[in-house]
């Protein structure tokens, strides 16, 4: 019943494919940008002398990238390379979509992984403190601090953590950009927002189910604060916060582009921000066809985990 | 008890003092002579796409590029090259045909020799259309390159390439090793393999780039102080967006040099002796806005004049730029050798001239707006101009100087690209321009008739007069600098009476570095060089 499910979820990848890819298409082709005058004139960044380029060379530059083909035409070719799992190469860099995706998401995966991390560890502590302490001061801070957090911008945040943690205190360096300590600041950045979000809705979850029968009768039994909270009533207070995690996950992917980039990070954000300055057509459209994919696969594990955190629940067939 | 209060007190001030005294910034250090060894770690804001000089698009890349491929011959200023591949070089009175000959004693990075074959197949590299390399651009017309030996190559052109021996001081057509890019493949693009001081040692992830020494390197440029290898081990790049991230890692000692720091600081760290500020006066075409001559009321050479008198350049350069750059008064930089000293006396800020110009053409103004009319439509102009914080800076404070006088100015800052469209489109009155060159024929990429069509629009002011044309052809066909240097004279007095721009300031490249980096150097052509830098003292410390 398991793997039927998963079958069927995983059919639905295919028109989830299809409208990603064709409105990413259509959107780049939309906006009246040329990308070959942009790689031609250098784009926005350039240096030293630059070179005054004719008309010939750009008209023989749109053939060679299929440009002055019909968009229909473009787009099927698209299609035809992600059947036989070709990305295309990319404008500008001449390398392989796939492998410069593949180069660059092992970074962005282990900072999208911590920040989650972040965001359910903290989340989650601060929702039970505040359900647990509810109508105190505990509650009343971390709720505050919950605020704070959804209302700081990630950019911001990102320099005064840098400005904090590295500079004044020197606890970590400024420029780390590998092994654990250059994923201790950016990890928190980005989770930060997502374990606001997790605590509010941890918070007000718990509350509900600490007010359930079965949870007053735990009490009336005698089994300790400790007991009743996190073996009885947390993991049901849990659905709703999973089905969150799977949603602040793509939250995460847009906020890994920011923190990349205040970070000086590798990853499929930096990359895709180069893409999209430059009109990169195929890096553009690879990159975006692999965050959807992964947004859906992410969301599959968060409806599977449903089943785990309560029993009752049935993939298909809940009563 | 007063007597012991007053031991407290002098006690504490007298520790105070001491105090005060330690904590002042140490005298910088005699430098001394260079010291070889250590890491250098520059913090650049750019990661640049691809390495490879021959085909790679963001001319950003030949500030590393500069340092791992060697040119056939060094500029040292625009109209004086010296050896450095070729140890010498012929060029045909008709500009036609160029003959480099080669030294017979450099080595690639990859051991391999360099040879005429190897020069020529770098630059029919760069010629094949399957490539897509603007750098074919830097050729003359219908090239044909010769090898009569090993150390000789000769290339012709069917027309004269007066500009060739600058192009060919370029990192752009520095020779790689062919063995290289047919071992390597697409791997190449990213580790090129050339002659330079150093040579590509690895990539870390995707944001760090590490060059080392080339020990065998002993063909510097003459005008450097280092003939031999580098005086440092290794450089290692890293590439961060965020300018607070690189300031404050260079502020922390973790890196030595971090590249484009935020303006209001540079006079900071000008004045701070833990640092030096390195920069470079961008030659060539100045940050300009020229106004659209096709379309109303920029086409109204009254208009022109009177938005011209009424901006204060010298304001501009003090509070966007805090005072960090020249104004601009012409068509050419001052640090271009064909600037025309007149130029600063044109469009001296009046604004009561602006006025007064208006009223004399016949416009009036609406009491009710402020601004001036004529025949009921309101005398307002779109600045089109890329959203970049110079620009918004610029454009907001030259808004409220038009004000003053009754003009409205919109500026539309924008994404370079969207900006490109509308020039395309032909829906600005004013554009953004500027333009990197140390020859003054940059003029006509940006003024002759022939630039309105080109797919950005070099020529963004429309400009189509066939008197300008001629002169900027004169320009690029003659030979002698002084002939040269008036012809270019008078396209700038003809400009200049046109009032034809609006010319606001010159760029320039700045870089912040430790004060224990020695030797560390932007060439003439606006690249960074690394050939002579050592570091000195606890410098050495920093990137092992």
């Amino acid at each position: 019943m398991l793997l039927a499910y998963v079958r069927r979820r995983l059919v639905t990848l295919i028109p989830v494919i299809f409208g990603v890819t064709f409105f990413a298409f259509l959107m780049l082709h939309l906006v009246p940008v040329d990308p070959v005058v942009l790689i031609l004139e250098g784009g926005p960044t350039t240096a030293g002398p630059q070179i005054q380029v004719t008309q010939e060379t750009y008209d023989s530059m749109r053939r060679q990238l299929g440009l002055d083909r019909p968009l229909l035409v473009q787009y099927g070719r698209f299609l035809g390379r992600i059947a036989r799992g070709d990305l295309g190469q990319s404008f500008v860099t001449k390398r392989n979509v796939s492998e410069m995706i593949a180069a660059n998401a092992p970074a962005t995966i282990e900072l999208a992984a911590a920040g989650m991390g972040v965001a359910i560890v903290l989340g989650i502590a601060l929702g039970v403190a505040a359900a647990v302490r509810r109508d105190t001061w505990v509650d009343a801070g971390v709720m505050a601090v919950s605020v704070l957090g959804l209302s700081m911008p990630s950019f911001w945040l990102g320099i005064m953590f840098i400005l904090l943690i590295s500079f004044k205190l020197g606890l970590l360096p400024v420029l780390a950009t590998s092994g654990w300590q250059g994923l201790i600041l950016p990890a928190l950045v980005l989770g930060l927002r997502a374990a606001a979000v997790i605590a509010r809705l941890t918070r007000s979850s718990l509350v509900e189910i600490l007010n359930l029968e079965y949870v007053r009768t735990a009490w009336a039994k005698g089994l300790s604060g400790r007991s009743v909270v996190y073996k009885h009533a947390l993991r049901n207070a849990l659905i709703p916060v999973v089905t969150v995690v799977g949603l602040q996950f793509g939250n995460l992917l847009s906020g890994a582009v920011v923190v990349e980039t205040v970070f000086g990070r590798d990853g499929l954000g930096s990359m895709a921000v180069r893409g999209i300055n430059l009109k990169d057509f195929p890096l553009i459209q690879g990159t975006v066809l692999v965050l959807a994919i992964s947004y859906v696969c992410v969301n599959l594990l968060v409806d599977l985990s449903y089943a785990w955190l309560n029993p009752e629940i049935r993939l298909g067939t809940q009563r | 008890m007063r007597r012991k209060h007053q031991y407290m007190i002098a006690t504490v001030f007298g520790l105070v003092c001491i105090m005060t005294l330690g904590l002042q910034a140490a005298p910088a250090p005699q430098p001394g002579a260079p010291q070889r060894g250590g890491t250098l770690v520059v913090v650049a804001a750019v990661k640049p796409d691809m390495l490879d000089p021959s085909i790679h698009f963001n001319t950003l890349a030949n500030r590393i590029s500069r340092n791992t491929h060697d040119s056939l011959v060094s500029m040292e200023n625009p109209n004086k090259f010296v050896p450095a591949l070729a140890e010498r070089w012929e060029v045909a009175k008709d500009f036609k045909t160029f003959t480099f000959f080669l030294r017979k004693d450099v080595k690639f990075h990859d051991g391999t020799p360099l040879t005429a074959e190897a020069v020529k197949a770098t630059w029919e590299r760069s010629l094949d259309p399957a490539n897509r390399a603007a750098q074919s651009q830097l050729f003359g017309k219908d090239p044909k390159i010769e090898t009569p030996n090993a150390s000789t190559v000769r290339i012709s052109f069917a027309e004269p390439h007066p500009r060739f021996l600058q192009q060919v001081s370029l990192p752009q057509l520095g020779p790689g090793s062919p063995a290289a890019w047919q071992r390597m493949g697409q791997a190449y693009l990213m580790s090129p393999v050339g002659t330079g001081p150093f040579k590509v040692e690895a990539w870390q992830g995707e944001n760090t780039l590490i060059l080392a020494r080339h020990t065998d390197y002993r063909w510097g440029p003459s005008y450097g102080q280092n003939r031999g290898a580098p005086y440092v081990d290794r450089i290692i790049f890293r590439f961060v967006p965020e300018e607070a991230a690189r300031t404050l890692a260079l502020e922390r000692r973790e890196i030595h040099i971090a590249e484009e720091p935020a303006r209001q600081s540079v006079n900071t760290y000008q004045s701070d002796q833990r640092f030096q500020i390195v920069q470079f006066q961008v030659p060539g075409l100045p940050q300009n806005w020229p106004f659209n001559t096709t379309r109303w009321p920029s086409y109204e050479l009254a208009v022109r004049r009177a938005v011209v008198h009424a901006i204060d350049r010298e304001r501009i350069a003090k509070v966007a730029f805090f005072g960090t750059v020249n104004v601009a008064y012409g068509p050419l930089t001052q640090s271009n050798w064909a600037f025309w000293p007149e130029a600063k006396n044109y469009h001296r800020y009046d604004p009561k001239k602006s006025i007064e110009i208006l009223e004399g053409a016949g416009f009036k103004k609406n009491a009710s707006t402020g601004f001036y009319e004529k025949d009921g439509k309101p005398l307002r102009m779109r600045l089109v101009t890329s959203s970049t914080d110079d620009q918004v800076k610029q454009g907001t404070m030259v808004q409220a100087m038009l004000r003053e006088v009754g003009i409205d100015l919109v500026v539309e800052a924008m994404s370079t690209a969207a900006s490109f469209a509308r020039y395309r489109n032909n829906d600005y009155e004013l554009a953004r321009h500027g333009l990197n060159t140390v020859d003054p024929d940059g003029l006509s990429f940006a003024y002759h008739s022939q630039q309105i069509t080109t797919a950005a629009v070099s020529n963004r002011g429309r400009l189509s007069f066939k008197a300008l044309d001629l002169m900027l052809e004169r320009g690029r066909a003659a030979t002698e600098s002084e002939e040269r240097r008036r012809v270019y004279w008078q396209v700038q007095k003809t400009l200049l009476d046109m009032a034809n721009s609006v010319y606001t300031t010159e760029s320039t490249y700045f870089n912040v570095a430790l004060s224990c980096v020695q030797g560390f150097r932007w060439n003439a052509n606006g690249y960074t060089e690394f050939h002579d830098t050592w570091l000195s003292g606890d410098c050495r410390r920093i990137g092992q």
